[in-house]
């Protein structure tokens, strides 16, 4: 069978692991730049408070009830992360990671046995990484996604749920189709006007409406609630549609110097990632606006330009980023934003391009200077190399207030014991 | 990426022997997934051999036995000391003469975070330096 291994409010969990004080008070993890809430222990959520709140205006009942909050520490989430599917990785047949907090597993075992596996699986990783998950096994991905769900839902709450055959109209028959993976909200709303309200309803809607009203994606999700798997392992090579770096200031900047060098430091992250999937952009586009609903003046412009050929050489996707700002800046606003857009995204093969050789050596040799400049940035850190446009104030860097230590990855944040 | 590469002259002859070196993860370290750094502020556990500013290793995946040096998270506080059971009572004891054992009684919030099975500490010149640095736990 298939199973979905899933941390509970994973950010909160892992806010917990070092913070013994903090075992049974309500914990939520804040967005970039301390904006929204994005992450709830359970706790918190039973105060009613939804995801993507902004954090203003649930402060003071935050407050009211005690509530540790978070910036969010994503060095530390991604290192517990880590530890998690390395555990899953010793004791299972296949994983397959999903997200930061979730992971498809296999198992051959059937009935007690796997029952006994998944429950012992799921008390190894919370005594040895602190994060406690749940476990949903079933025929398909998306019946395992649902066993999950249950899971998480059953009050004797043993966090493991094994869906057999025979069990499966009983439970799909109390879930929500809107509530299955891949459905959604847009999705739910037309199968509800259609009589489609139940799971198990949806796993009845025949396939050629499907395939008409919706999409084919969803369609695949019918035949896994059916017990045919349709749904395959992500393929890790693929390349990424588009690379988008951009962030909210943590206050608004009007000098155009900032501007330059967050544009330059988004297009480092940005090629960062264009460079890991071993890609060249052919596109760049800047943006840059205003808040969106403030007193002040409001001002949002994009630029795009065409990189020829395509490229993943850091200092000409930057002089092409400051160019960008240079052409959308105008003065007298308050900018709350910059982003930077690599497009026409392809693999880079090293084969020839341009018509003149000449082209074609500047073109290897910078593809060289970049794999170089990856190298350096792994071994030292980001802060290892960077261009000169990046600047090294860092003024506009994003909020982060609420910050936890990096108790896993830095020495001067290990935690302290009396 | 040049290994294999030998313009001129005879291969090693000690190339079939190579080994890794030592790695001292690799010998305070049983379960990387479970293992994790503290470090000691104080000196209850001094008779021990583990001071102040010392790291200390905690595999978390261990089962605790009386006896085992253990971190435990004691009414919301980690805390570094032997446990022991006597006649189903679980003590904390600290070892060094300054201090009391403290007993764990069902009112106390207690869990086990895990058991103690390395230390780490420089010395000399570079031990006045991590001191400098962390002169906030001696």
């Amino acid at each position: 069978m298939v199973g979905l291994v899933d941390c509970n409010s994973f950010y909160a969990s892992c806010e917990r692991v070092f913070r013994p004080d903090l075992r049974n008070r309500p914990i939520a993890v804040l967005s970039n730049n301390d904006g929204c809430i994005v992450a709830m222990s359970s706790e918190a959520k039973s105060l009613g408070i939804r995801r993507g709140t902004p954090y203003f205006q649930v402060k003071a009942d935050l407050a009211a009830v005690n509530a540790a909050v978070f910036s969010s520490n994503y060095t530390l989430y991604q290192s517990l992360s880590n530890r998690v599917m390395r555990i899953l990785s010793e004791n299972c047949e296949g994983v397959e990671e999903y997200s930061i907090d979730e992971a498809f597993i296999t198992a051959s075992l059937t009935g007690k046995q796997l029952k006994a596996f998944a429950a012992e699986l799921r008390s190894i990783i919370c005594r040895d990484t602190g994060i406690p998950v749940s476990i949903g096994f079933g025929r398909t991905k998306t019946l395992a996604k649902t066993a999950n769900k249950w899971a998480k839902k059953a009050a004797d709450g043993d966090g493991v749920c094994i869906l057999k055959e025979e069990m499966e109209e009983a439970v799909l028959r109390k879930i929500r189709a809107v509530d299955i993976w891949g459905i959604g909200p847009r999705k739910g709303r037309f199968l509800l006007q259609h009589g489609i309200v139940s799971a198990w309803d949806l796993r009845q809607a025949p396939s050629s409406w499907v395939k008409k009203h919706l999409t084919v994606v969803t369609l695949r999700t019918v035949w896994e609630l059916q017990g045919f798997p349709s749904i395959d392992a992500e393929v890790p090579d693929e390349p990424k549609k588009g690379i988008l770096s951009s962030r909210g200031f943590s206050r608004t900047v009007s000098d155009i110097e900032s501007l330059r060098e967050a544009a330059a430091s988004y297009t480092a992250q940005a090629v960062d990632k264009l460079m890991r999937q071993q890609s060249t952009a052919g596109s760049i586009t800047v943006f840059i606006q205003t808040r969106r609903h403030a007193e002040e003046k409001l001002y949002r412009n994009s630029i795009t330009f065409a990189v020829d050929p395509p490229s993943s050489y850091l200092p000409d996707l930057t002089k092409l980023a400051v160019q960008g700002i240079e052409s959308l800046y105008r003065k007298g606003y308050a900018y709350a934003k910059v982003g930077v857009f690599l497009n026409d995204i392809d693999i880079w093969h090293g084969k020839q391009r341009s018509l003149f050789e000449d082209d074609n050596k500047t073109q290897q040799r910078k593809h060289r200077a970049a794999e170089t400049a990856m190298d350096i940035r792994e071994r030292y850190g980001k802060g290892g190399l960077y261009c000169l446009q990046t600047g090294m104030g860092r003024e506009w860097q994003m909020k982060q207030d609420l910050l936890s230590p990096k108790y896993t990855t830095s020495w001067e944040d290990i935690p302290l014991v009396l | 990426m040049y290994t294999d590469s030998i313009p001129a002259g005879f291969p090693s002859p000690a190339t079939d022997y190579e080994e890794d070196e030592l790695d001292l993860n690799e010998f305070l370290i049983k379960h990387p997934a479970a293992s994790y750094f503290l470090r000691v502020s104080g000196d209850s556990m001094r008779d021990a051999g583990i001071l102040a500013s010392d790291i200390i290793v905690v595999d978390r995946s261990l089962r605790p036995i009386s006896g085992d040096i253990i971190v435990g998270a004691l009414n919301g506080e980690f805390t570094v000391k032997t446990l022991l059971r006597k006649n189903g009572q679980l003590i904390l004891h600290p070892e060094n003469s300054e201090y009391q054992d403290i007993l764990i009684g069902s009112e106390e919030d207690f869990t086990v975070f895990g058991v103690v099975t390395g230390v780490v500490r420089k010395t000399g010149r570079m031990a006045e330096r991590e001191r400098l640095k962390h002169g906030r736990f001696s």
